[in-house]
C-alpha cells in the first residue's frame, strides 16, 4: 500500500471514462474529509490532480494518468437547504440520485438533468450538462448560485456569477481545470407529482422532425427526438419527438393523487458479463433501430409516465456500457446553428450509411441560447451518436469534425475522446479568454486531465494564433 | 426497553462518527429518526456530518470532541453526549485503526498504539458507557466494531486481529454483566470494507469487499431485533465457521 504524507492511501487502477476508450493506468485517491482533499491537490507526490465525480463523462475528461486522480463521490455532504427558494447547497460529490431520493419526496426537482442521475453535482456543473429542457432553461449552470473552489494553491474561493465572475464562467463547462469544486449551490425547482405527461410522435423523415421539435418547443419543457440512423432515402432522418411536462396532480388518476410524489417502483436489469464481440454490433443495432421506430410509432399519443424512468431510461440497466464489448465506443455529440442544422444532419446520416455505420441511440434536440466560455450548447440543434470503437473509426470522426465545424458547430467535450487540438480550437473561438482564467488560477497546470493533455488546454501552451 | 425496536426518537451516540462505516450508519439511523450525537477528534468533519445528517433526517444532530487515547476523558465525553441527547439510550463504538502489521513486527512501541486503538479504548469507552446506562436504569443498547480479523489470528494482522479478539471476549462478558439491567451489547464483526482503511490494499473492488451502506444496513437490522452477534456481510459468518474449524496444526501453514 501506498501512501501520502499524512497517511492517505492511494492505489494505482485502471483509469477510463463511461465509453471505456480510451484507457490509462493512474493514481486514484479517494478523500473522504476536507483535510484529504486539500492534501491531495497541493501534495508534492504528484505533479498534477484531478477530480473525477461519478465518471459518467465518455472519453477521457474525467481521469489524469500523470498524477493523482480525486475520486469525490464521498465527498457529499449537503449544507443548506431553503424550503422558501428551494436554494440547496451541498459538497461537489453528491450524486443526482441523492438529490432526488431526498427532494423529490418533498416536491423538489433538479432545474436540468442529463440522461443519467448517477452524475455527480460538480461533474454535471463541469461540463454545465443540458437536459431536455435546454430550449427553455438552458443549461445547469444558469441555476448554480455559489461555488467554493479549492486552487491549485491551496487557497479556497468562492465565486458566483456576481461574485469572481470570470472564475465562475470558467468553472462552469471548465471540465476541472480551474481548480476543484468543494461545493455548489443549486436551485432546486418545485414539482407537484413525481409524473410526467409524454406525448410521443413519430415523424416520417428529416424535415418532418424538425419542423415537430420547432412547433412544439415553444410549448413543452422538455422536448427529444430520438432518430432512426439507419432509414434511408425518403424516410432518412425519421424519428419520434418524445415530450414531456410535469403532470399536475389534477393529472393524475384519484388513487395516485391522493400520493402524487410517489415514486414509480425502479425496474433494474444488469449486464452481467462483458459481453465478448460486444452485445452491440452493426446487425443488433440497425435491428434496434427499425424495431424501436415502429415500436414508438404505435405508442403515439399521450401517456402519463412515472419521472424516473423518462428522464433516465438508461439507468435501469446497470453498467449498459459494457454493452458493447472490451473494445468500448465513442459518443459523438455535436451543436451546429439552426441556419446550417438541416444540411449537416443530412450530410452527418448519408456518411453514417455510407460508411455501414449505424448509431445504437441517436438523439436529436434543439438548444436555446448558450451561456459562452467552454459551455458546450449554443442555440441550434444537437445531435448524439454512439460508435462501438472499430478500426477505421477515427478517420470517419475525423471527416464528420470537418462537416461540423464548416456548418460552424462544436463538439461536446464531456463526450469527447478523440479530436485533434486544432479542431478543437477552431470550435471553441472562446478558448484562450478560458485560458486567461486558467493562467491566473493555475499557472503551472495543477490541474489537468487525459482529456486537456491531449487538447493541450494548458496555461503553459503557447498559443500560435 | 431491551431493544432500540422503531429506532425512531432513539438517542444514540456515535463514538468515531467519521469512520467509514459509522458514516454510512449515521446516515441510516437519521433516516428512520433516531436521535444523533456524533464523537469525533476532527471537529470540523463532525460539524460537517451534523449538519447534513440534520438535513437528511430533519432532527438536530449535535457533535462533540472525543480522542480515544485519552482514555481519562472519556466520562467526561459520554457526560456531554448525554447532556446535548437530553439522556441516552445506545452508544456505537466505532473507531479503530488497522494499522501496518510489518511495522507492528518491528516497533512495538507501534504495537502497542495498534492494540490501545482496537482493545483499550474501546473498552473504556464501553465500560464507561454500560456504566452510565446502567445508572439510568432505562435500558439500552451498546454496539461495537470487532472485526473477522479478531476470530482467527492471521501473520498478516495479528496484532489487529487480537486487540479485536480482546474486545470480542470483553463485549461477550459485557452481555452477560449488563443483560440483567436490561442492556443489549451487539458486537458488529464486519469483513473488508471499502473505507478509508482498506483503500489501497489492493482488496478487488468486487466481491469480497462490501459496501459500508451494505454494512450499515446490517448493522441497523441487527440494532433493530437485538442481536448479539453480526457478521457482515452475512456470508461471513460461514466462512469463519470454517476457517476457526480448521486445527491450528494445518492452520498455520495456509497461506491466508
Ligand atoms: C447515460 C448518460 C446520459 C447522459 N446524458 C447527458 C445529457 O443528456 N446531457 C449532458 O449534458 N450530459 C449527459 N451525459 C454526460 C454526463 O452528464 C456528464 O459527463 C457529467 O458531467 C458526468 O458527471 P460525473 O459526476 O460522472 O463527472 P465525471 O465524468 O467524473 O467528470 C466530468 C468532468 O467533471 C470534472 N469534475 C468532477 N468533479 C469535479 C469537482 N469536484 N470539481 C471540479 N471538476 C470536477 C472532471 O474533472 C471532468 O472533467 C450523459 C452521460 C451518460 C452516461
Ligand atoms: N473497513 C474494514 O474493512 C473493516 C473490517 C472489519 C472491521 N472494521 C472495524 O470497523 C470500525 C470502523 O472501520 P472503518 O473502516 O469505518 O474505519 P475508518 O473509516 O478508517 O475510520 C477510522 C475511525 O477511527 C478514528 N480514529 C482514529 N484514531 C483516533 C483517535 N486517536 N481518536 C479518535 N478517533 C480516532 C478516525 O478518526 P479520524 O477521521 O479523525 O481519523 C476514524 O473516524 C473499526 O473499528 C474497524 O476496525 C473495519
Amino acid at each position: 500500500m501506498t501512501k501520502t504524507k499524512a497517511g492517505l492511501p492511494v492505489e494505482t487502477r485502471k483509469l477510463e471514462g463511461w465509453g471505456r476508450y480510451p484507457t490509462a493506468s493512474g493514481l486514484v485517491m479517494r478523500p473522504e474529509k476536507l483535510s484529504a482533499v486539500r492534501e491531495a491537490v497541493t501534495s508534492e507526490r504528484w505533479t498534477s490532480v484531478l477530480a473525477r465525480g461519478l465518471g459518467r463523462s465518455y472519453g477521457d475528461p474525467a481521469f489524469n494518468p500523470e498524477g493523482c486522480t480525486l475520486f469525490t463521490e464521498r465527498l457529499d455532504r449537503l449544507i443548506s437547504f431553503d424550503p422558501q427558494s428551494g436554494w440547496l447547497r451541498a459538497e461537489g460529490g453528491l450524486s443526482f440520485r441523492s438529490i432526488l431520493d431526498l427532494f423529490l419526496p418533498r416536491g423538489w426537482f433538479l432545474p436540468v438533468t442529463p440522461g443519467t442521475r448517477h452524475v455527480t453535482l460538480a461533474g454535471a456543473l463541469a461540463c454545465d450538462v443540458h437536459g431536455k429542457n435546454h430550449h427553455r432553461d438552458g443549461s445547469l449552470g444558469r441555476h448554480a448560485g455559489r461555488l467554493r473552489m479549492l486552487l491549485a494553491s491551496g487557497e479556497e474561493v468562492e465565486c458566483s456569477a456576481k461574485e469572481r465572475p470570470e472564475l465562475f464562467h470558467a468553472t462552469i463547462g471548465g471540465m476541472g481545470l480551474t481548480g476543484l469544486i468543494l461545493e455548489a449551490e443549486l436551485r432546486l425547482v418545485p414539482i407537484q407529482t413525481a409524473m410526467i405527461r409524454q406525448q410521443v410522435m413519430p415523424a416520417g423523415d428529416l424535415d418532418s422532425l424538425m419542423a415537430l421539435l420547432e412547433e412544439h418547443d415553444t410549448r413543452v419543457p422538455y422536448s427529444v427526438a430520438w432518430l432512426d440512423t439507419v432509414a434511408q432515402g425518403r424516410s432518412l432522418g425519421r424519428g419520434v419527438l418524445l415530450l414531456g411536462q410535469h403532470a399536475q396532480v389534477s393529472d393524475l388518476p384519484v388513487a395516485h393523487a391522493r400520493n402524487p410524489l410517489r415514486r414509480g417502483a425502479g425496474l433494474r436489469a444488469c449486464v452481467p458479463v462483458e459481453a465478448p464481440g460486444g452485445l452491440l454490433n452493426p446487425t443488433t443495432i440497425r435491428a434496434f433501430n427499425s424495431t424501436y421506430f415502429n415500436l414508438q410509432k404505435r405508442k403515439a399519443g399521450e401517456s402519463l409516465i412515472a419521472l424516473e424512468p423518462y428522464f433516465y431510461p438508461l439507468d435501469l440497466v446497470d453498467d449498459w456500457n459494457r454493452m458493447y464489448g472490451r473494445s468500448g465506443f465513442v459518443q459523438y455529440q455535436f451543436v451546429v446553428p439552426a441556419s446550417t442544422a438541416r444540411s449537416t444532419l443530412v450530410g452527418v446520416l448519408e456518411a453514417c450509411a455510407r460508411k455501414g455505420l449505424a448509431s445504437f441511440l441517436s438523439v436529436l434536440k434543439r438548444f436555446g441560447p448558450g451561456a459562452g466560455n467552454l459551455s458546450f450548447p449554443f442555440e441550434g440543434y444537437t445531435l448524439t451518436l454512439d460508435f462501438p470503437v472499430v478500426p477505421g473509426l477515427f478517420e470517419f470522426l475525423d471527416e464528420l469534425d470537418r462537416m461540423v465545424l464548416e456548418a460552424g458547430g462544436r463538439l461536446y467535450l464531456a463526450k469527447d475522446a478523440r479530436m485533434n487540438p486544432a479542431t478543437f480550437r477552431a470550435m471553441y473561438p472562446e478558448f484562450p479568454a478560458w485560458l486567461e482564467v486558467k493562467r491566473q488560477v493555475d499557472p503551472h497546470d495543477r490541474f489537468r486531465s487525459a482529456q486537456s493533455i491531449r487538447l493541450g488546454m494548458h496555461s503553459q501552451e503557447v498559443l500560435s494564433r | 426497553m431491551s431493544t432500540l425496536q422503531g429506532l425512531r426518537g432513539r438517542r444514540i451516540c456515535l463514538v468515531g462518527s467519521t469512520s467509514g462505516i459509522a458514516r454510512a450508519l449515521a446516515r441510516q439511523l437519521a433516516s428512520r429518526g433516531a436521535i444523533l450525537h456524533l464523537g469525533a477528534r476532527d471537529l470540523e468533519e463532525a460539524g460537517r456530518d451534523a449538519r447534513d445528517l440534520e438535513l437528511r433526517g430533519g432532527l438536530p444532530v449535535g457533535f462533540s470532541r472525543f480522542e480515544a487515547l485519552d482514555l481519562a476523558s472519556h466520562p467526561v465525553f459520554l457526560e456531554e453526549a448525554r447532556r446535548q441527547l437530553g439522556g441516552l439510550d445506545c452508544v456505537v463504538v466505532a473507531f479503530g485503526i488497522l494499522g501496518d502489521q510489518e511495522r507492528a513486527r518491528r516497533d512495538f512501541a507501534y504495537a502497542r498504539h495498534v492494540m490501545e486503538m482496537n482493545y483499550l479504548a474501546p473498552a473504556s469507552i464501553l465500560s464507561h458507557a454500560g456504566a452510565m446506562l446502567e445508572d439510568q436504569g432505562t435500558g439500552g443498547m451498546l454496539v461495537a466494531l470487532g472485526s473477522v480479523a479478531g476470530d482467527r489470528g492471521r501473520p498478516s494482522n495479528y496484532t489487529y486481529g487480537s486487540a479485536k479478539a480482546g474486545l470480542h471476549a470483553y463485549l461477550q462478558g459485557l452481555r452477560g454483566r449488563l443483560a440483567p439491567a436490561g442492556i443489549r451489547v451487539l458486537t458488529v464483526k464486519p469483513g473488508p470494507v471499502d473505507t478509508p482503511m482498506t483503500f489501497g490494499m489492493g482488496f478487488p473492488g468486487g466481491r469480497l469487499t462490501a459496501r459500508p451502506e451494505a454494512v450499515a444496513r446490517d448493522i441497523v437490522r441487527a440494532m433493530d431485533r437485538g442481536n448479539e452477534v453480526l457478521y457482515t456481510p452475512c456470508h461471513w459468518s460461514l466462512i469463519m465457521g470454517v476457517l476457526k474449524a480448521i486445527p491450528e496444526s494445518i492452520f498455520k501453514r495456509m497461506k491466508i
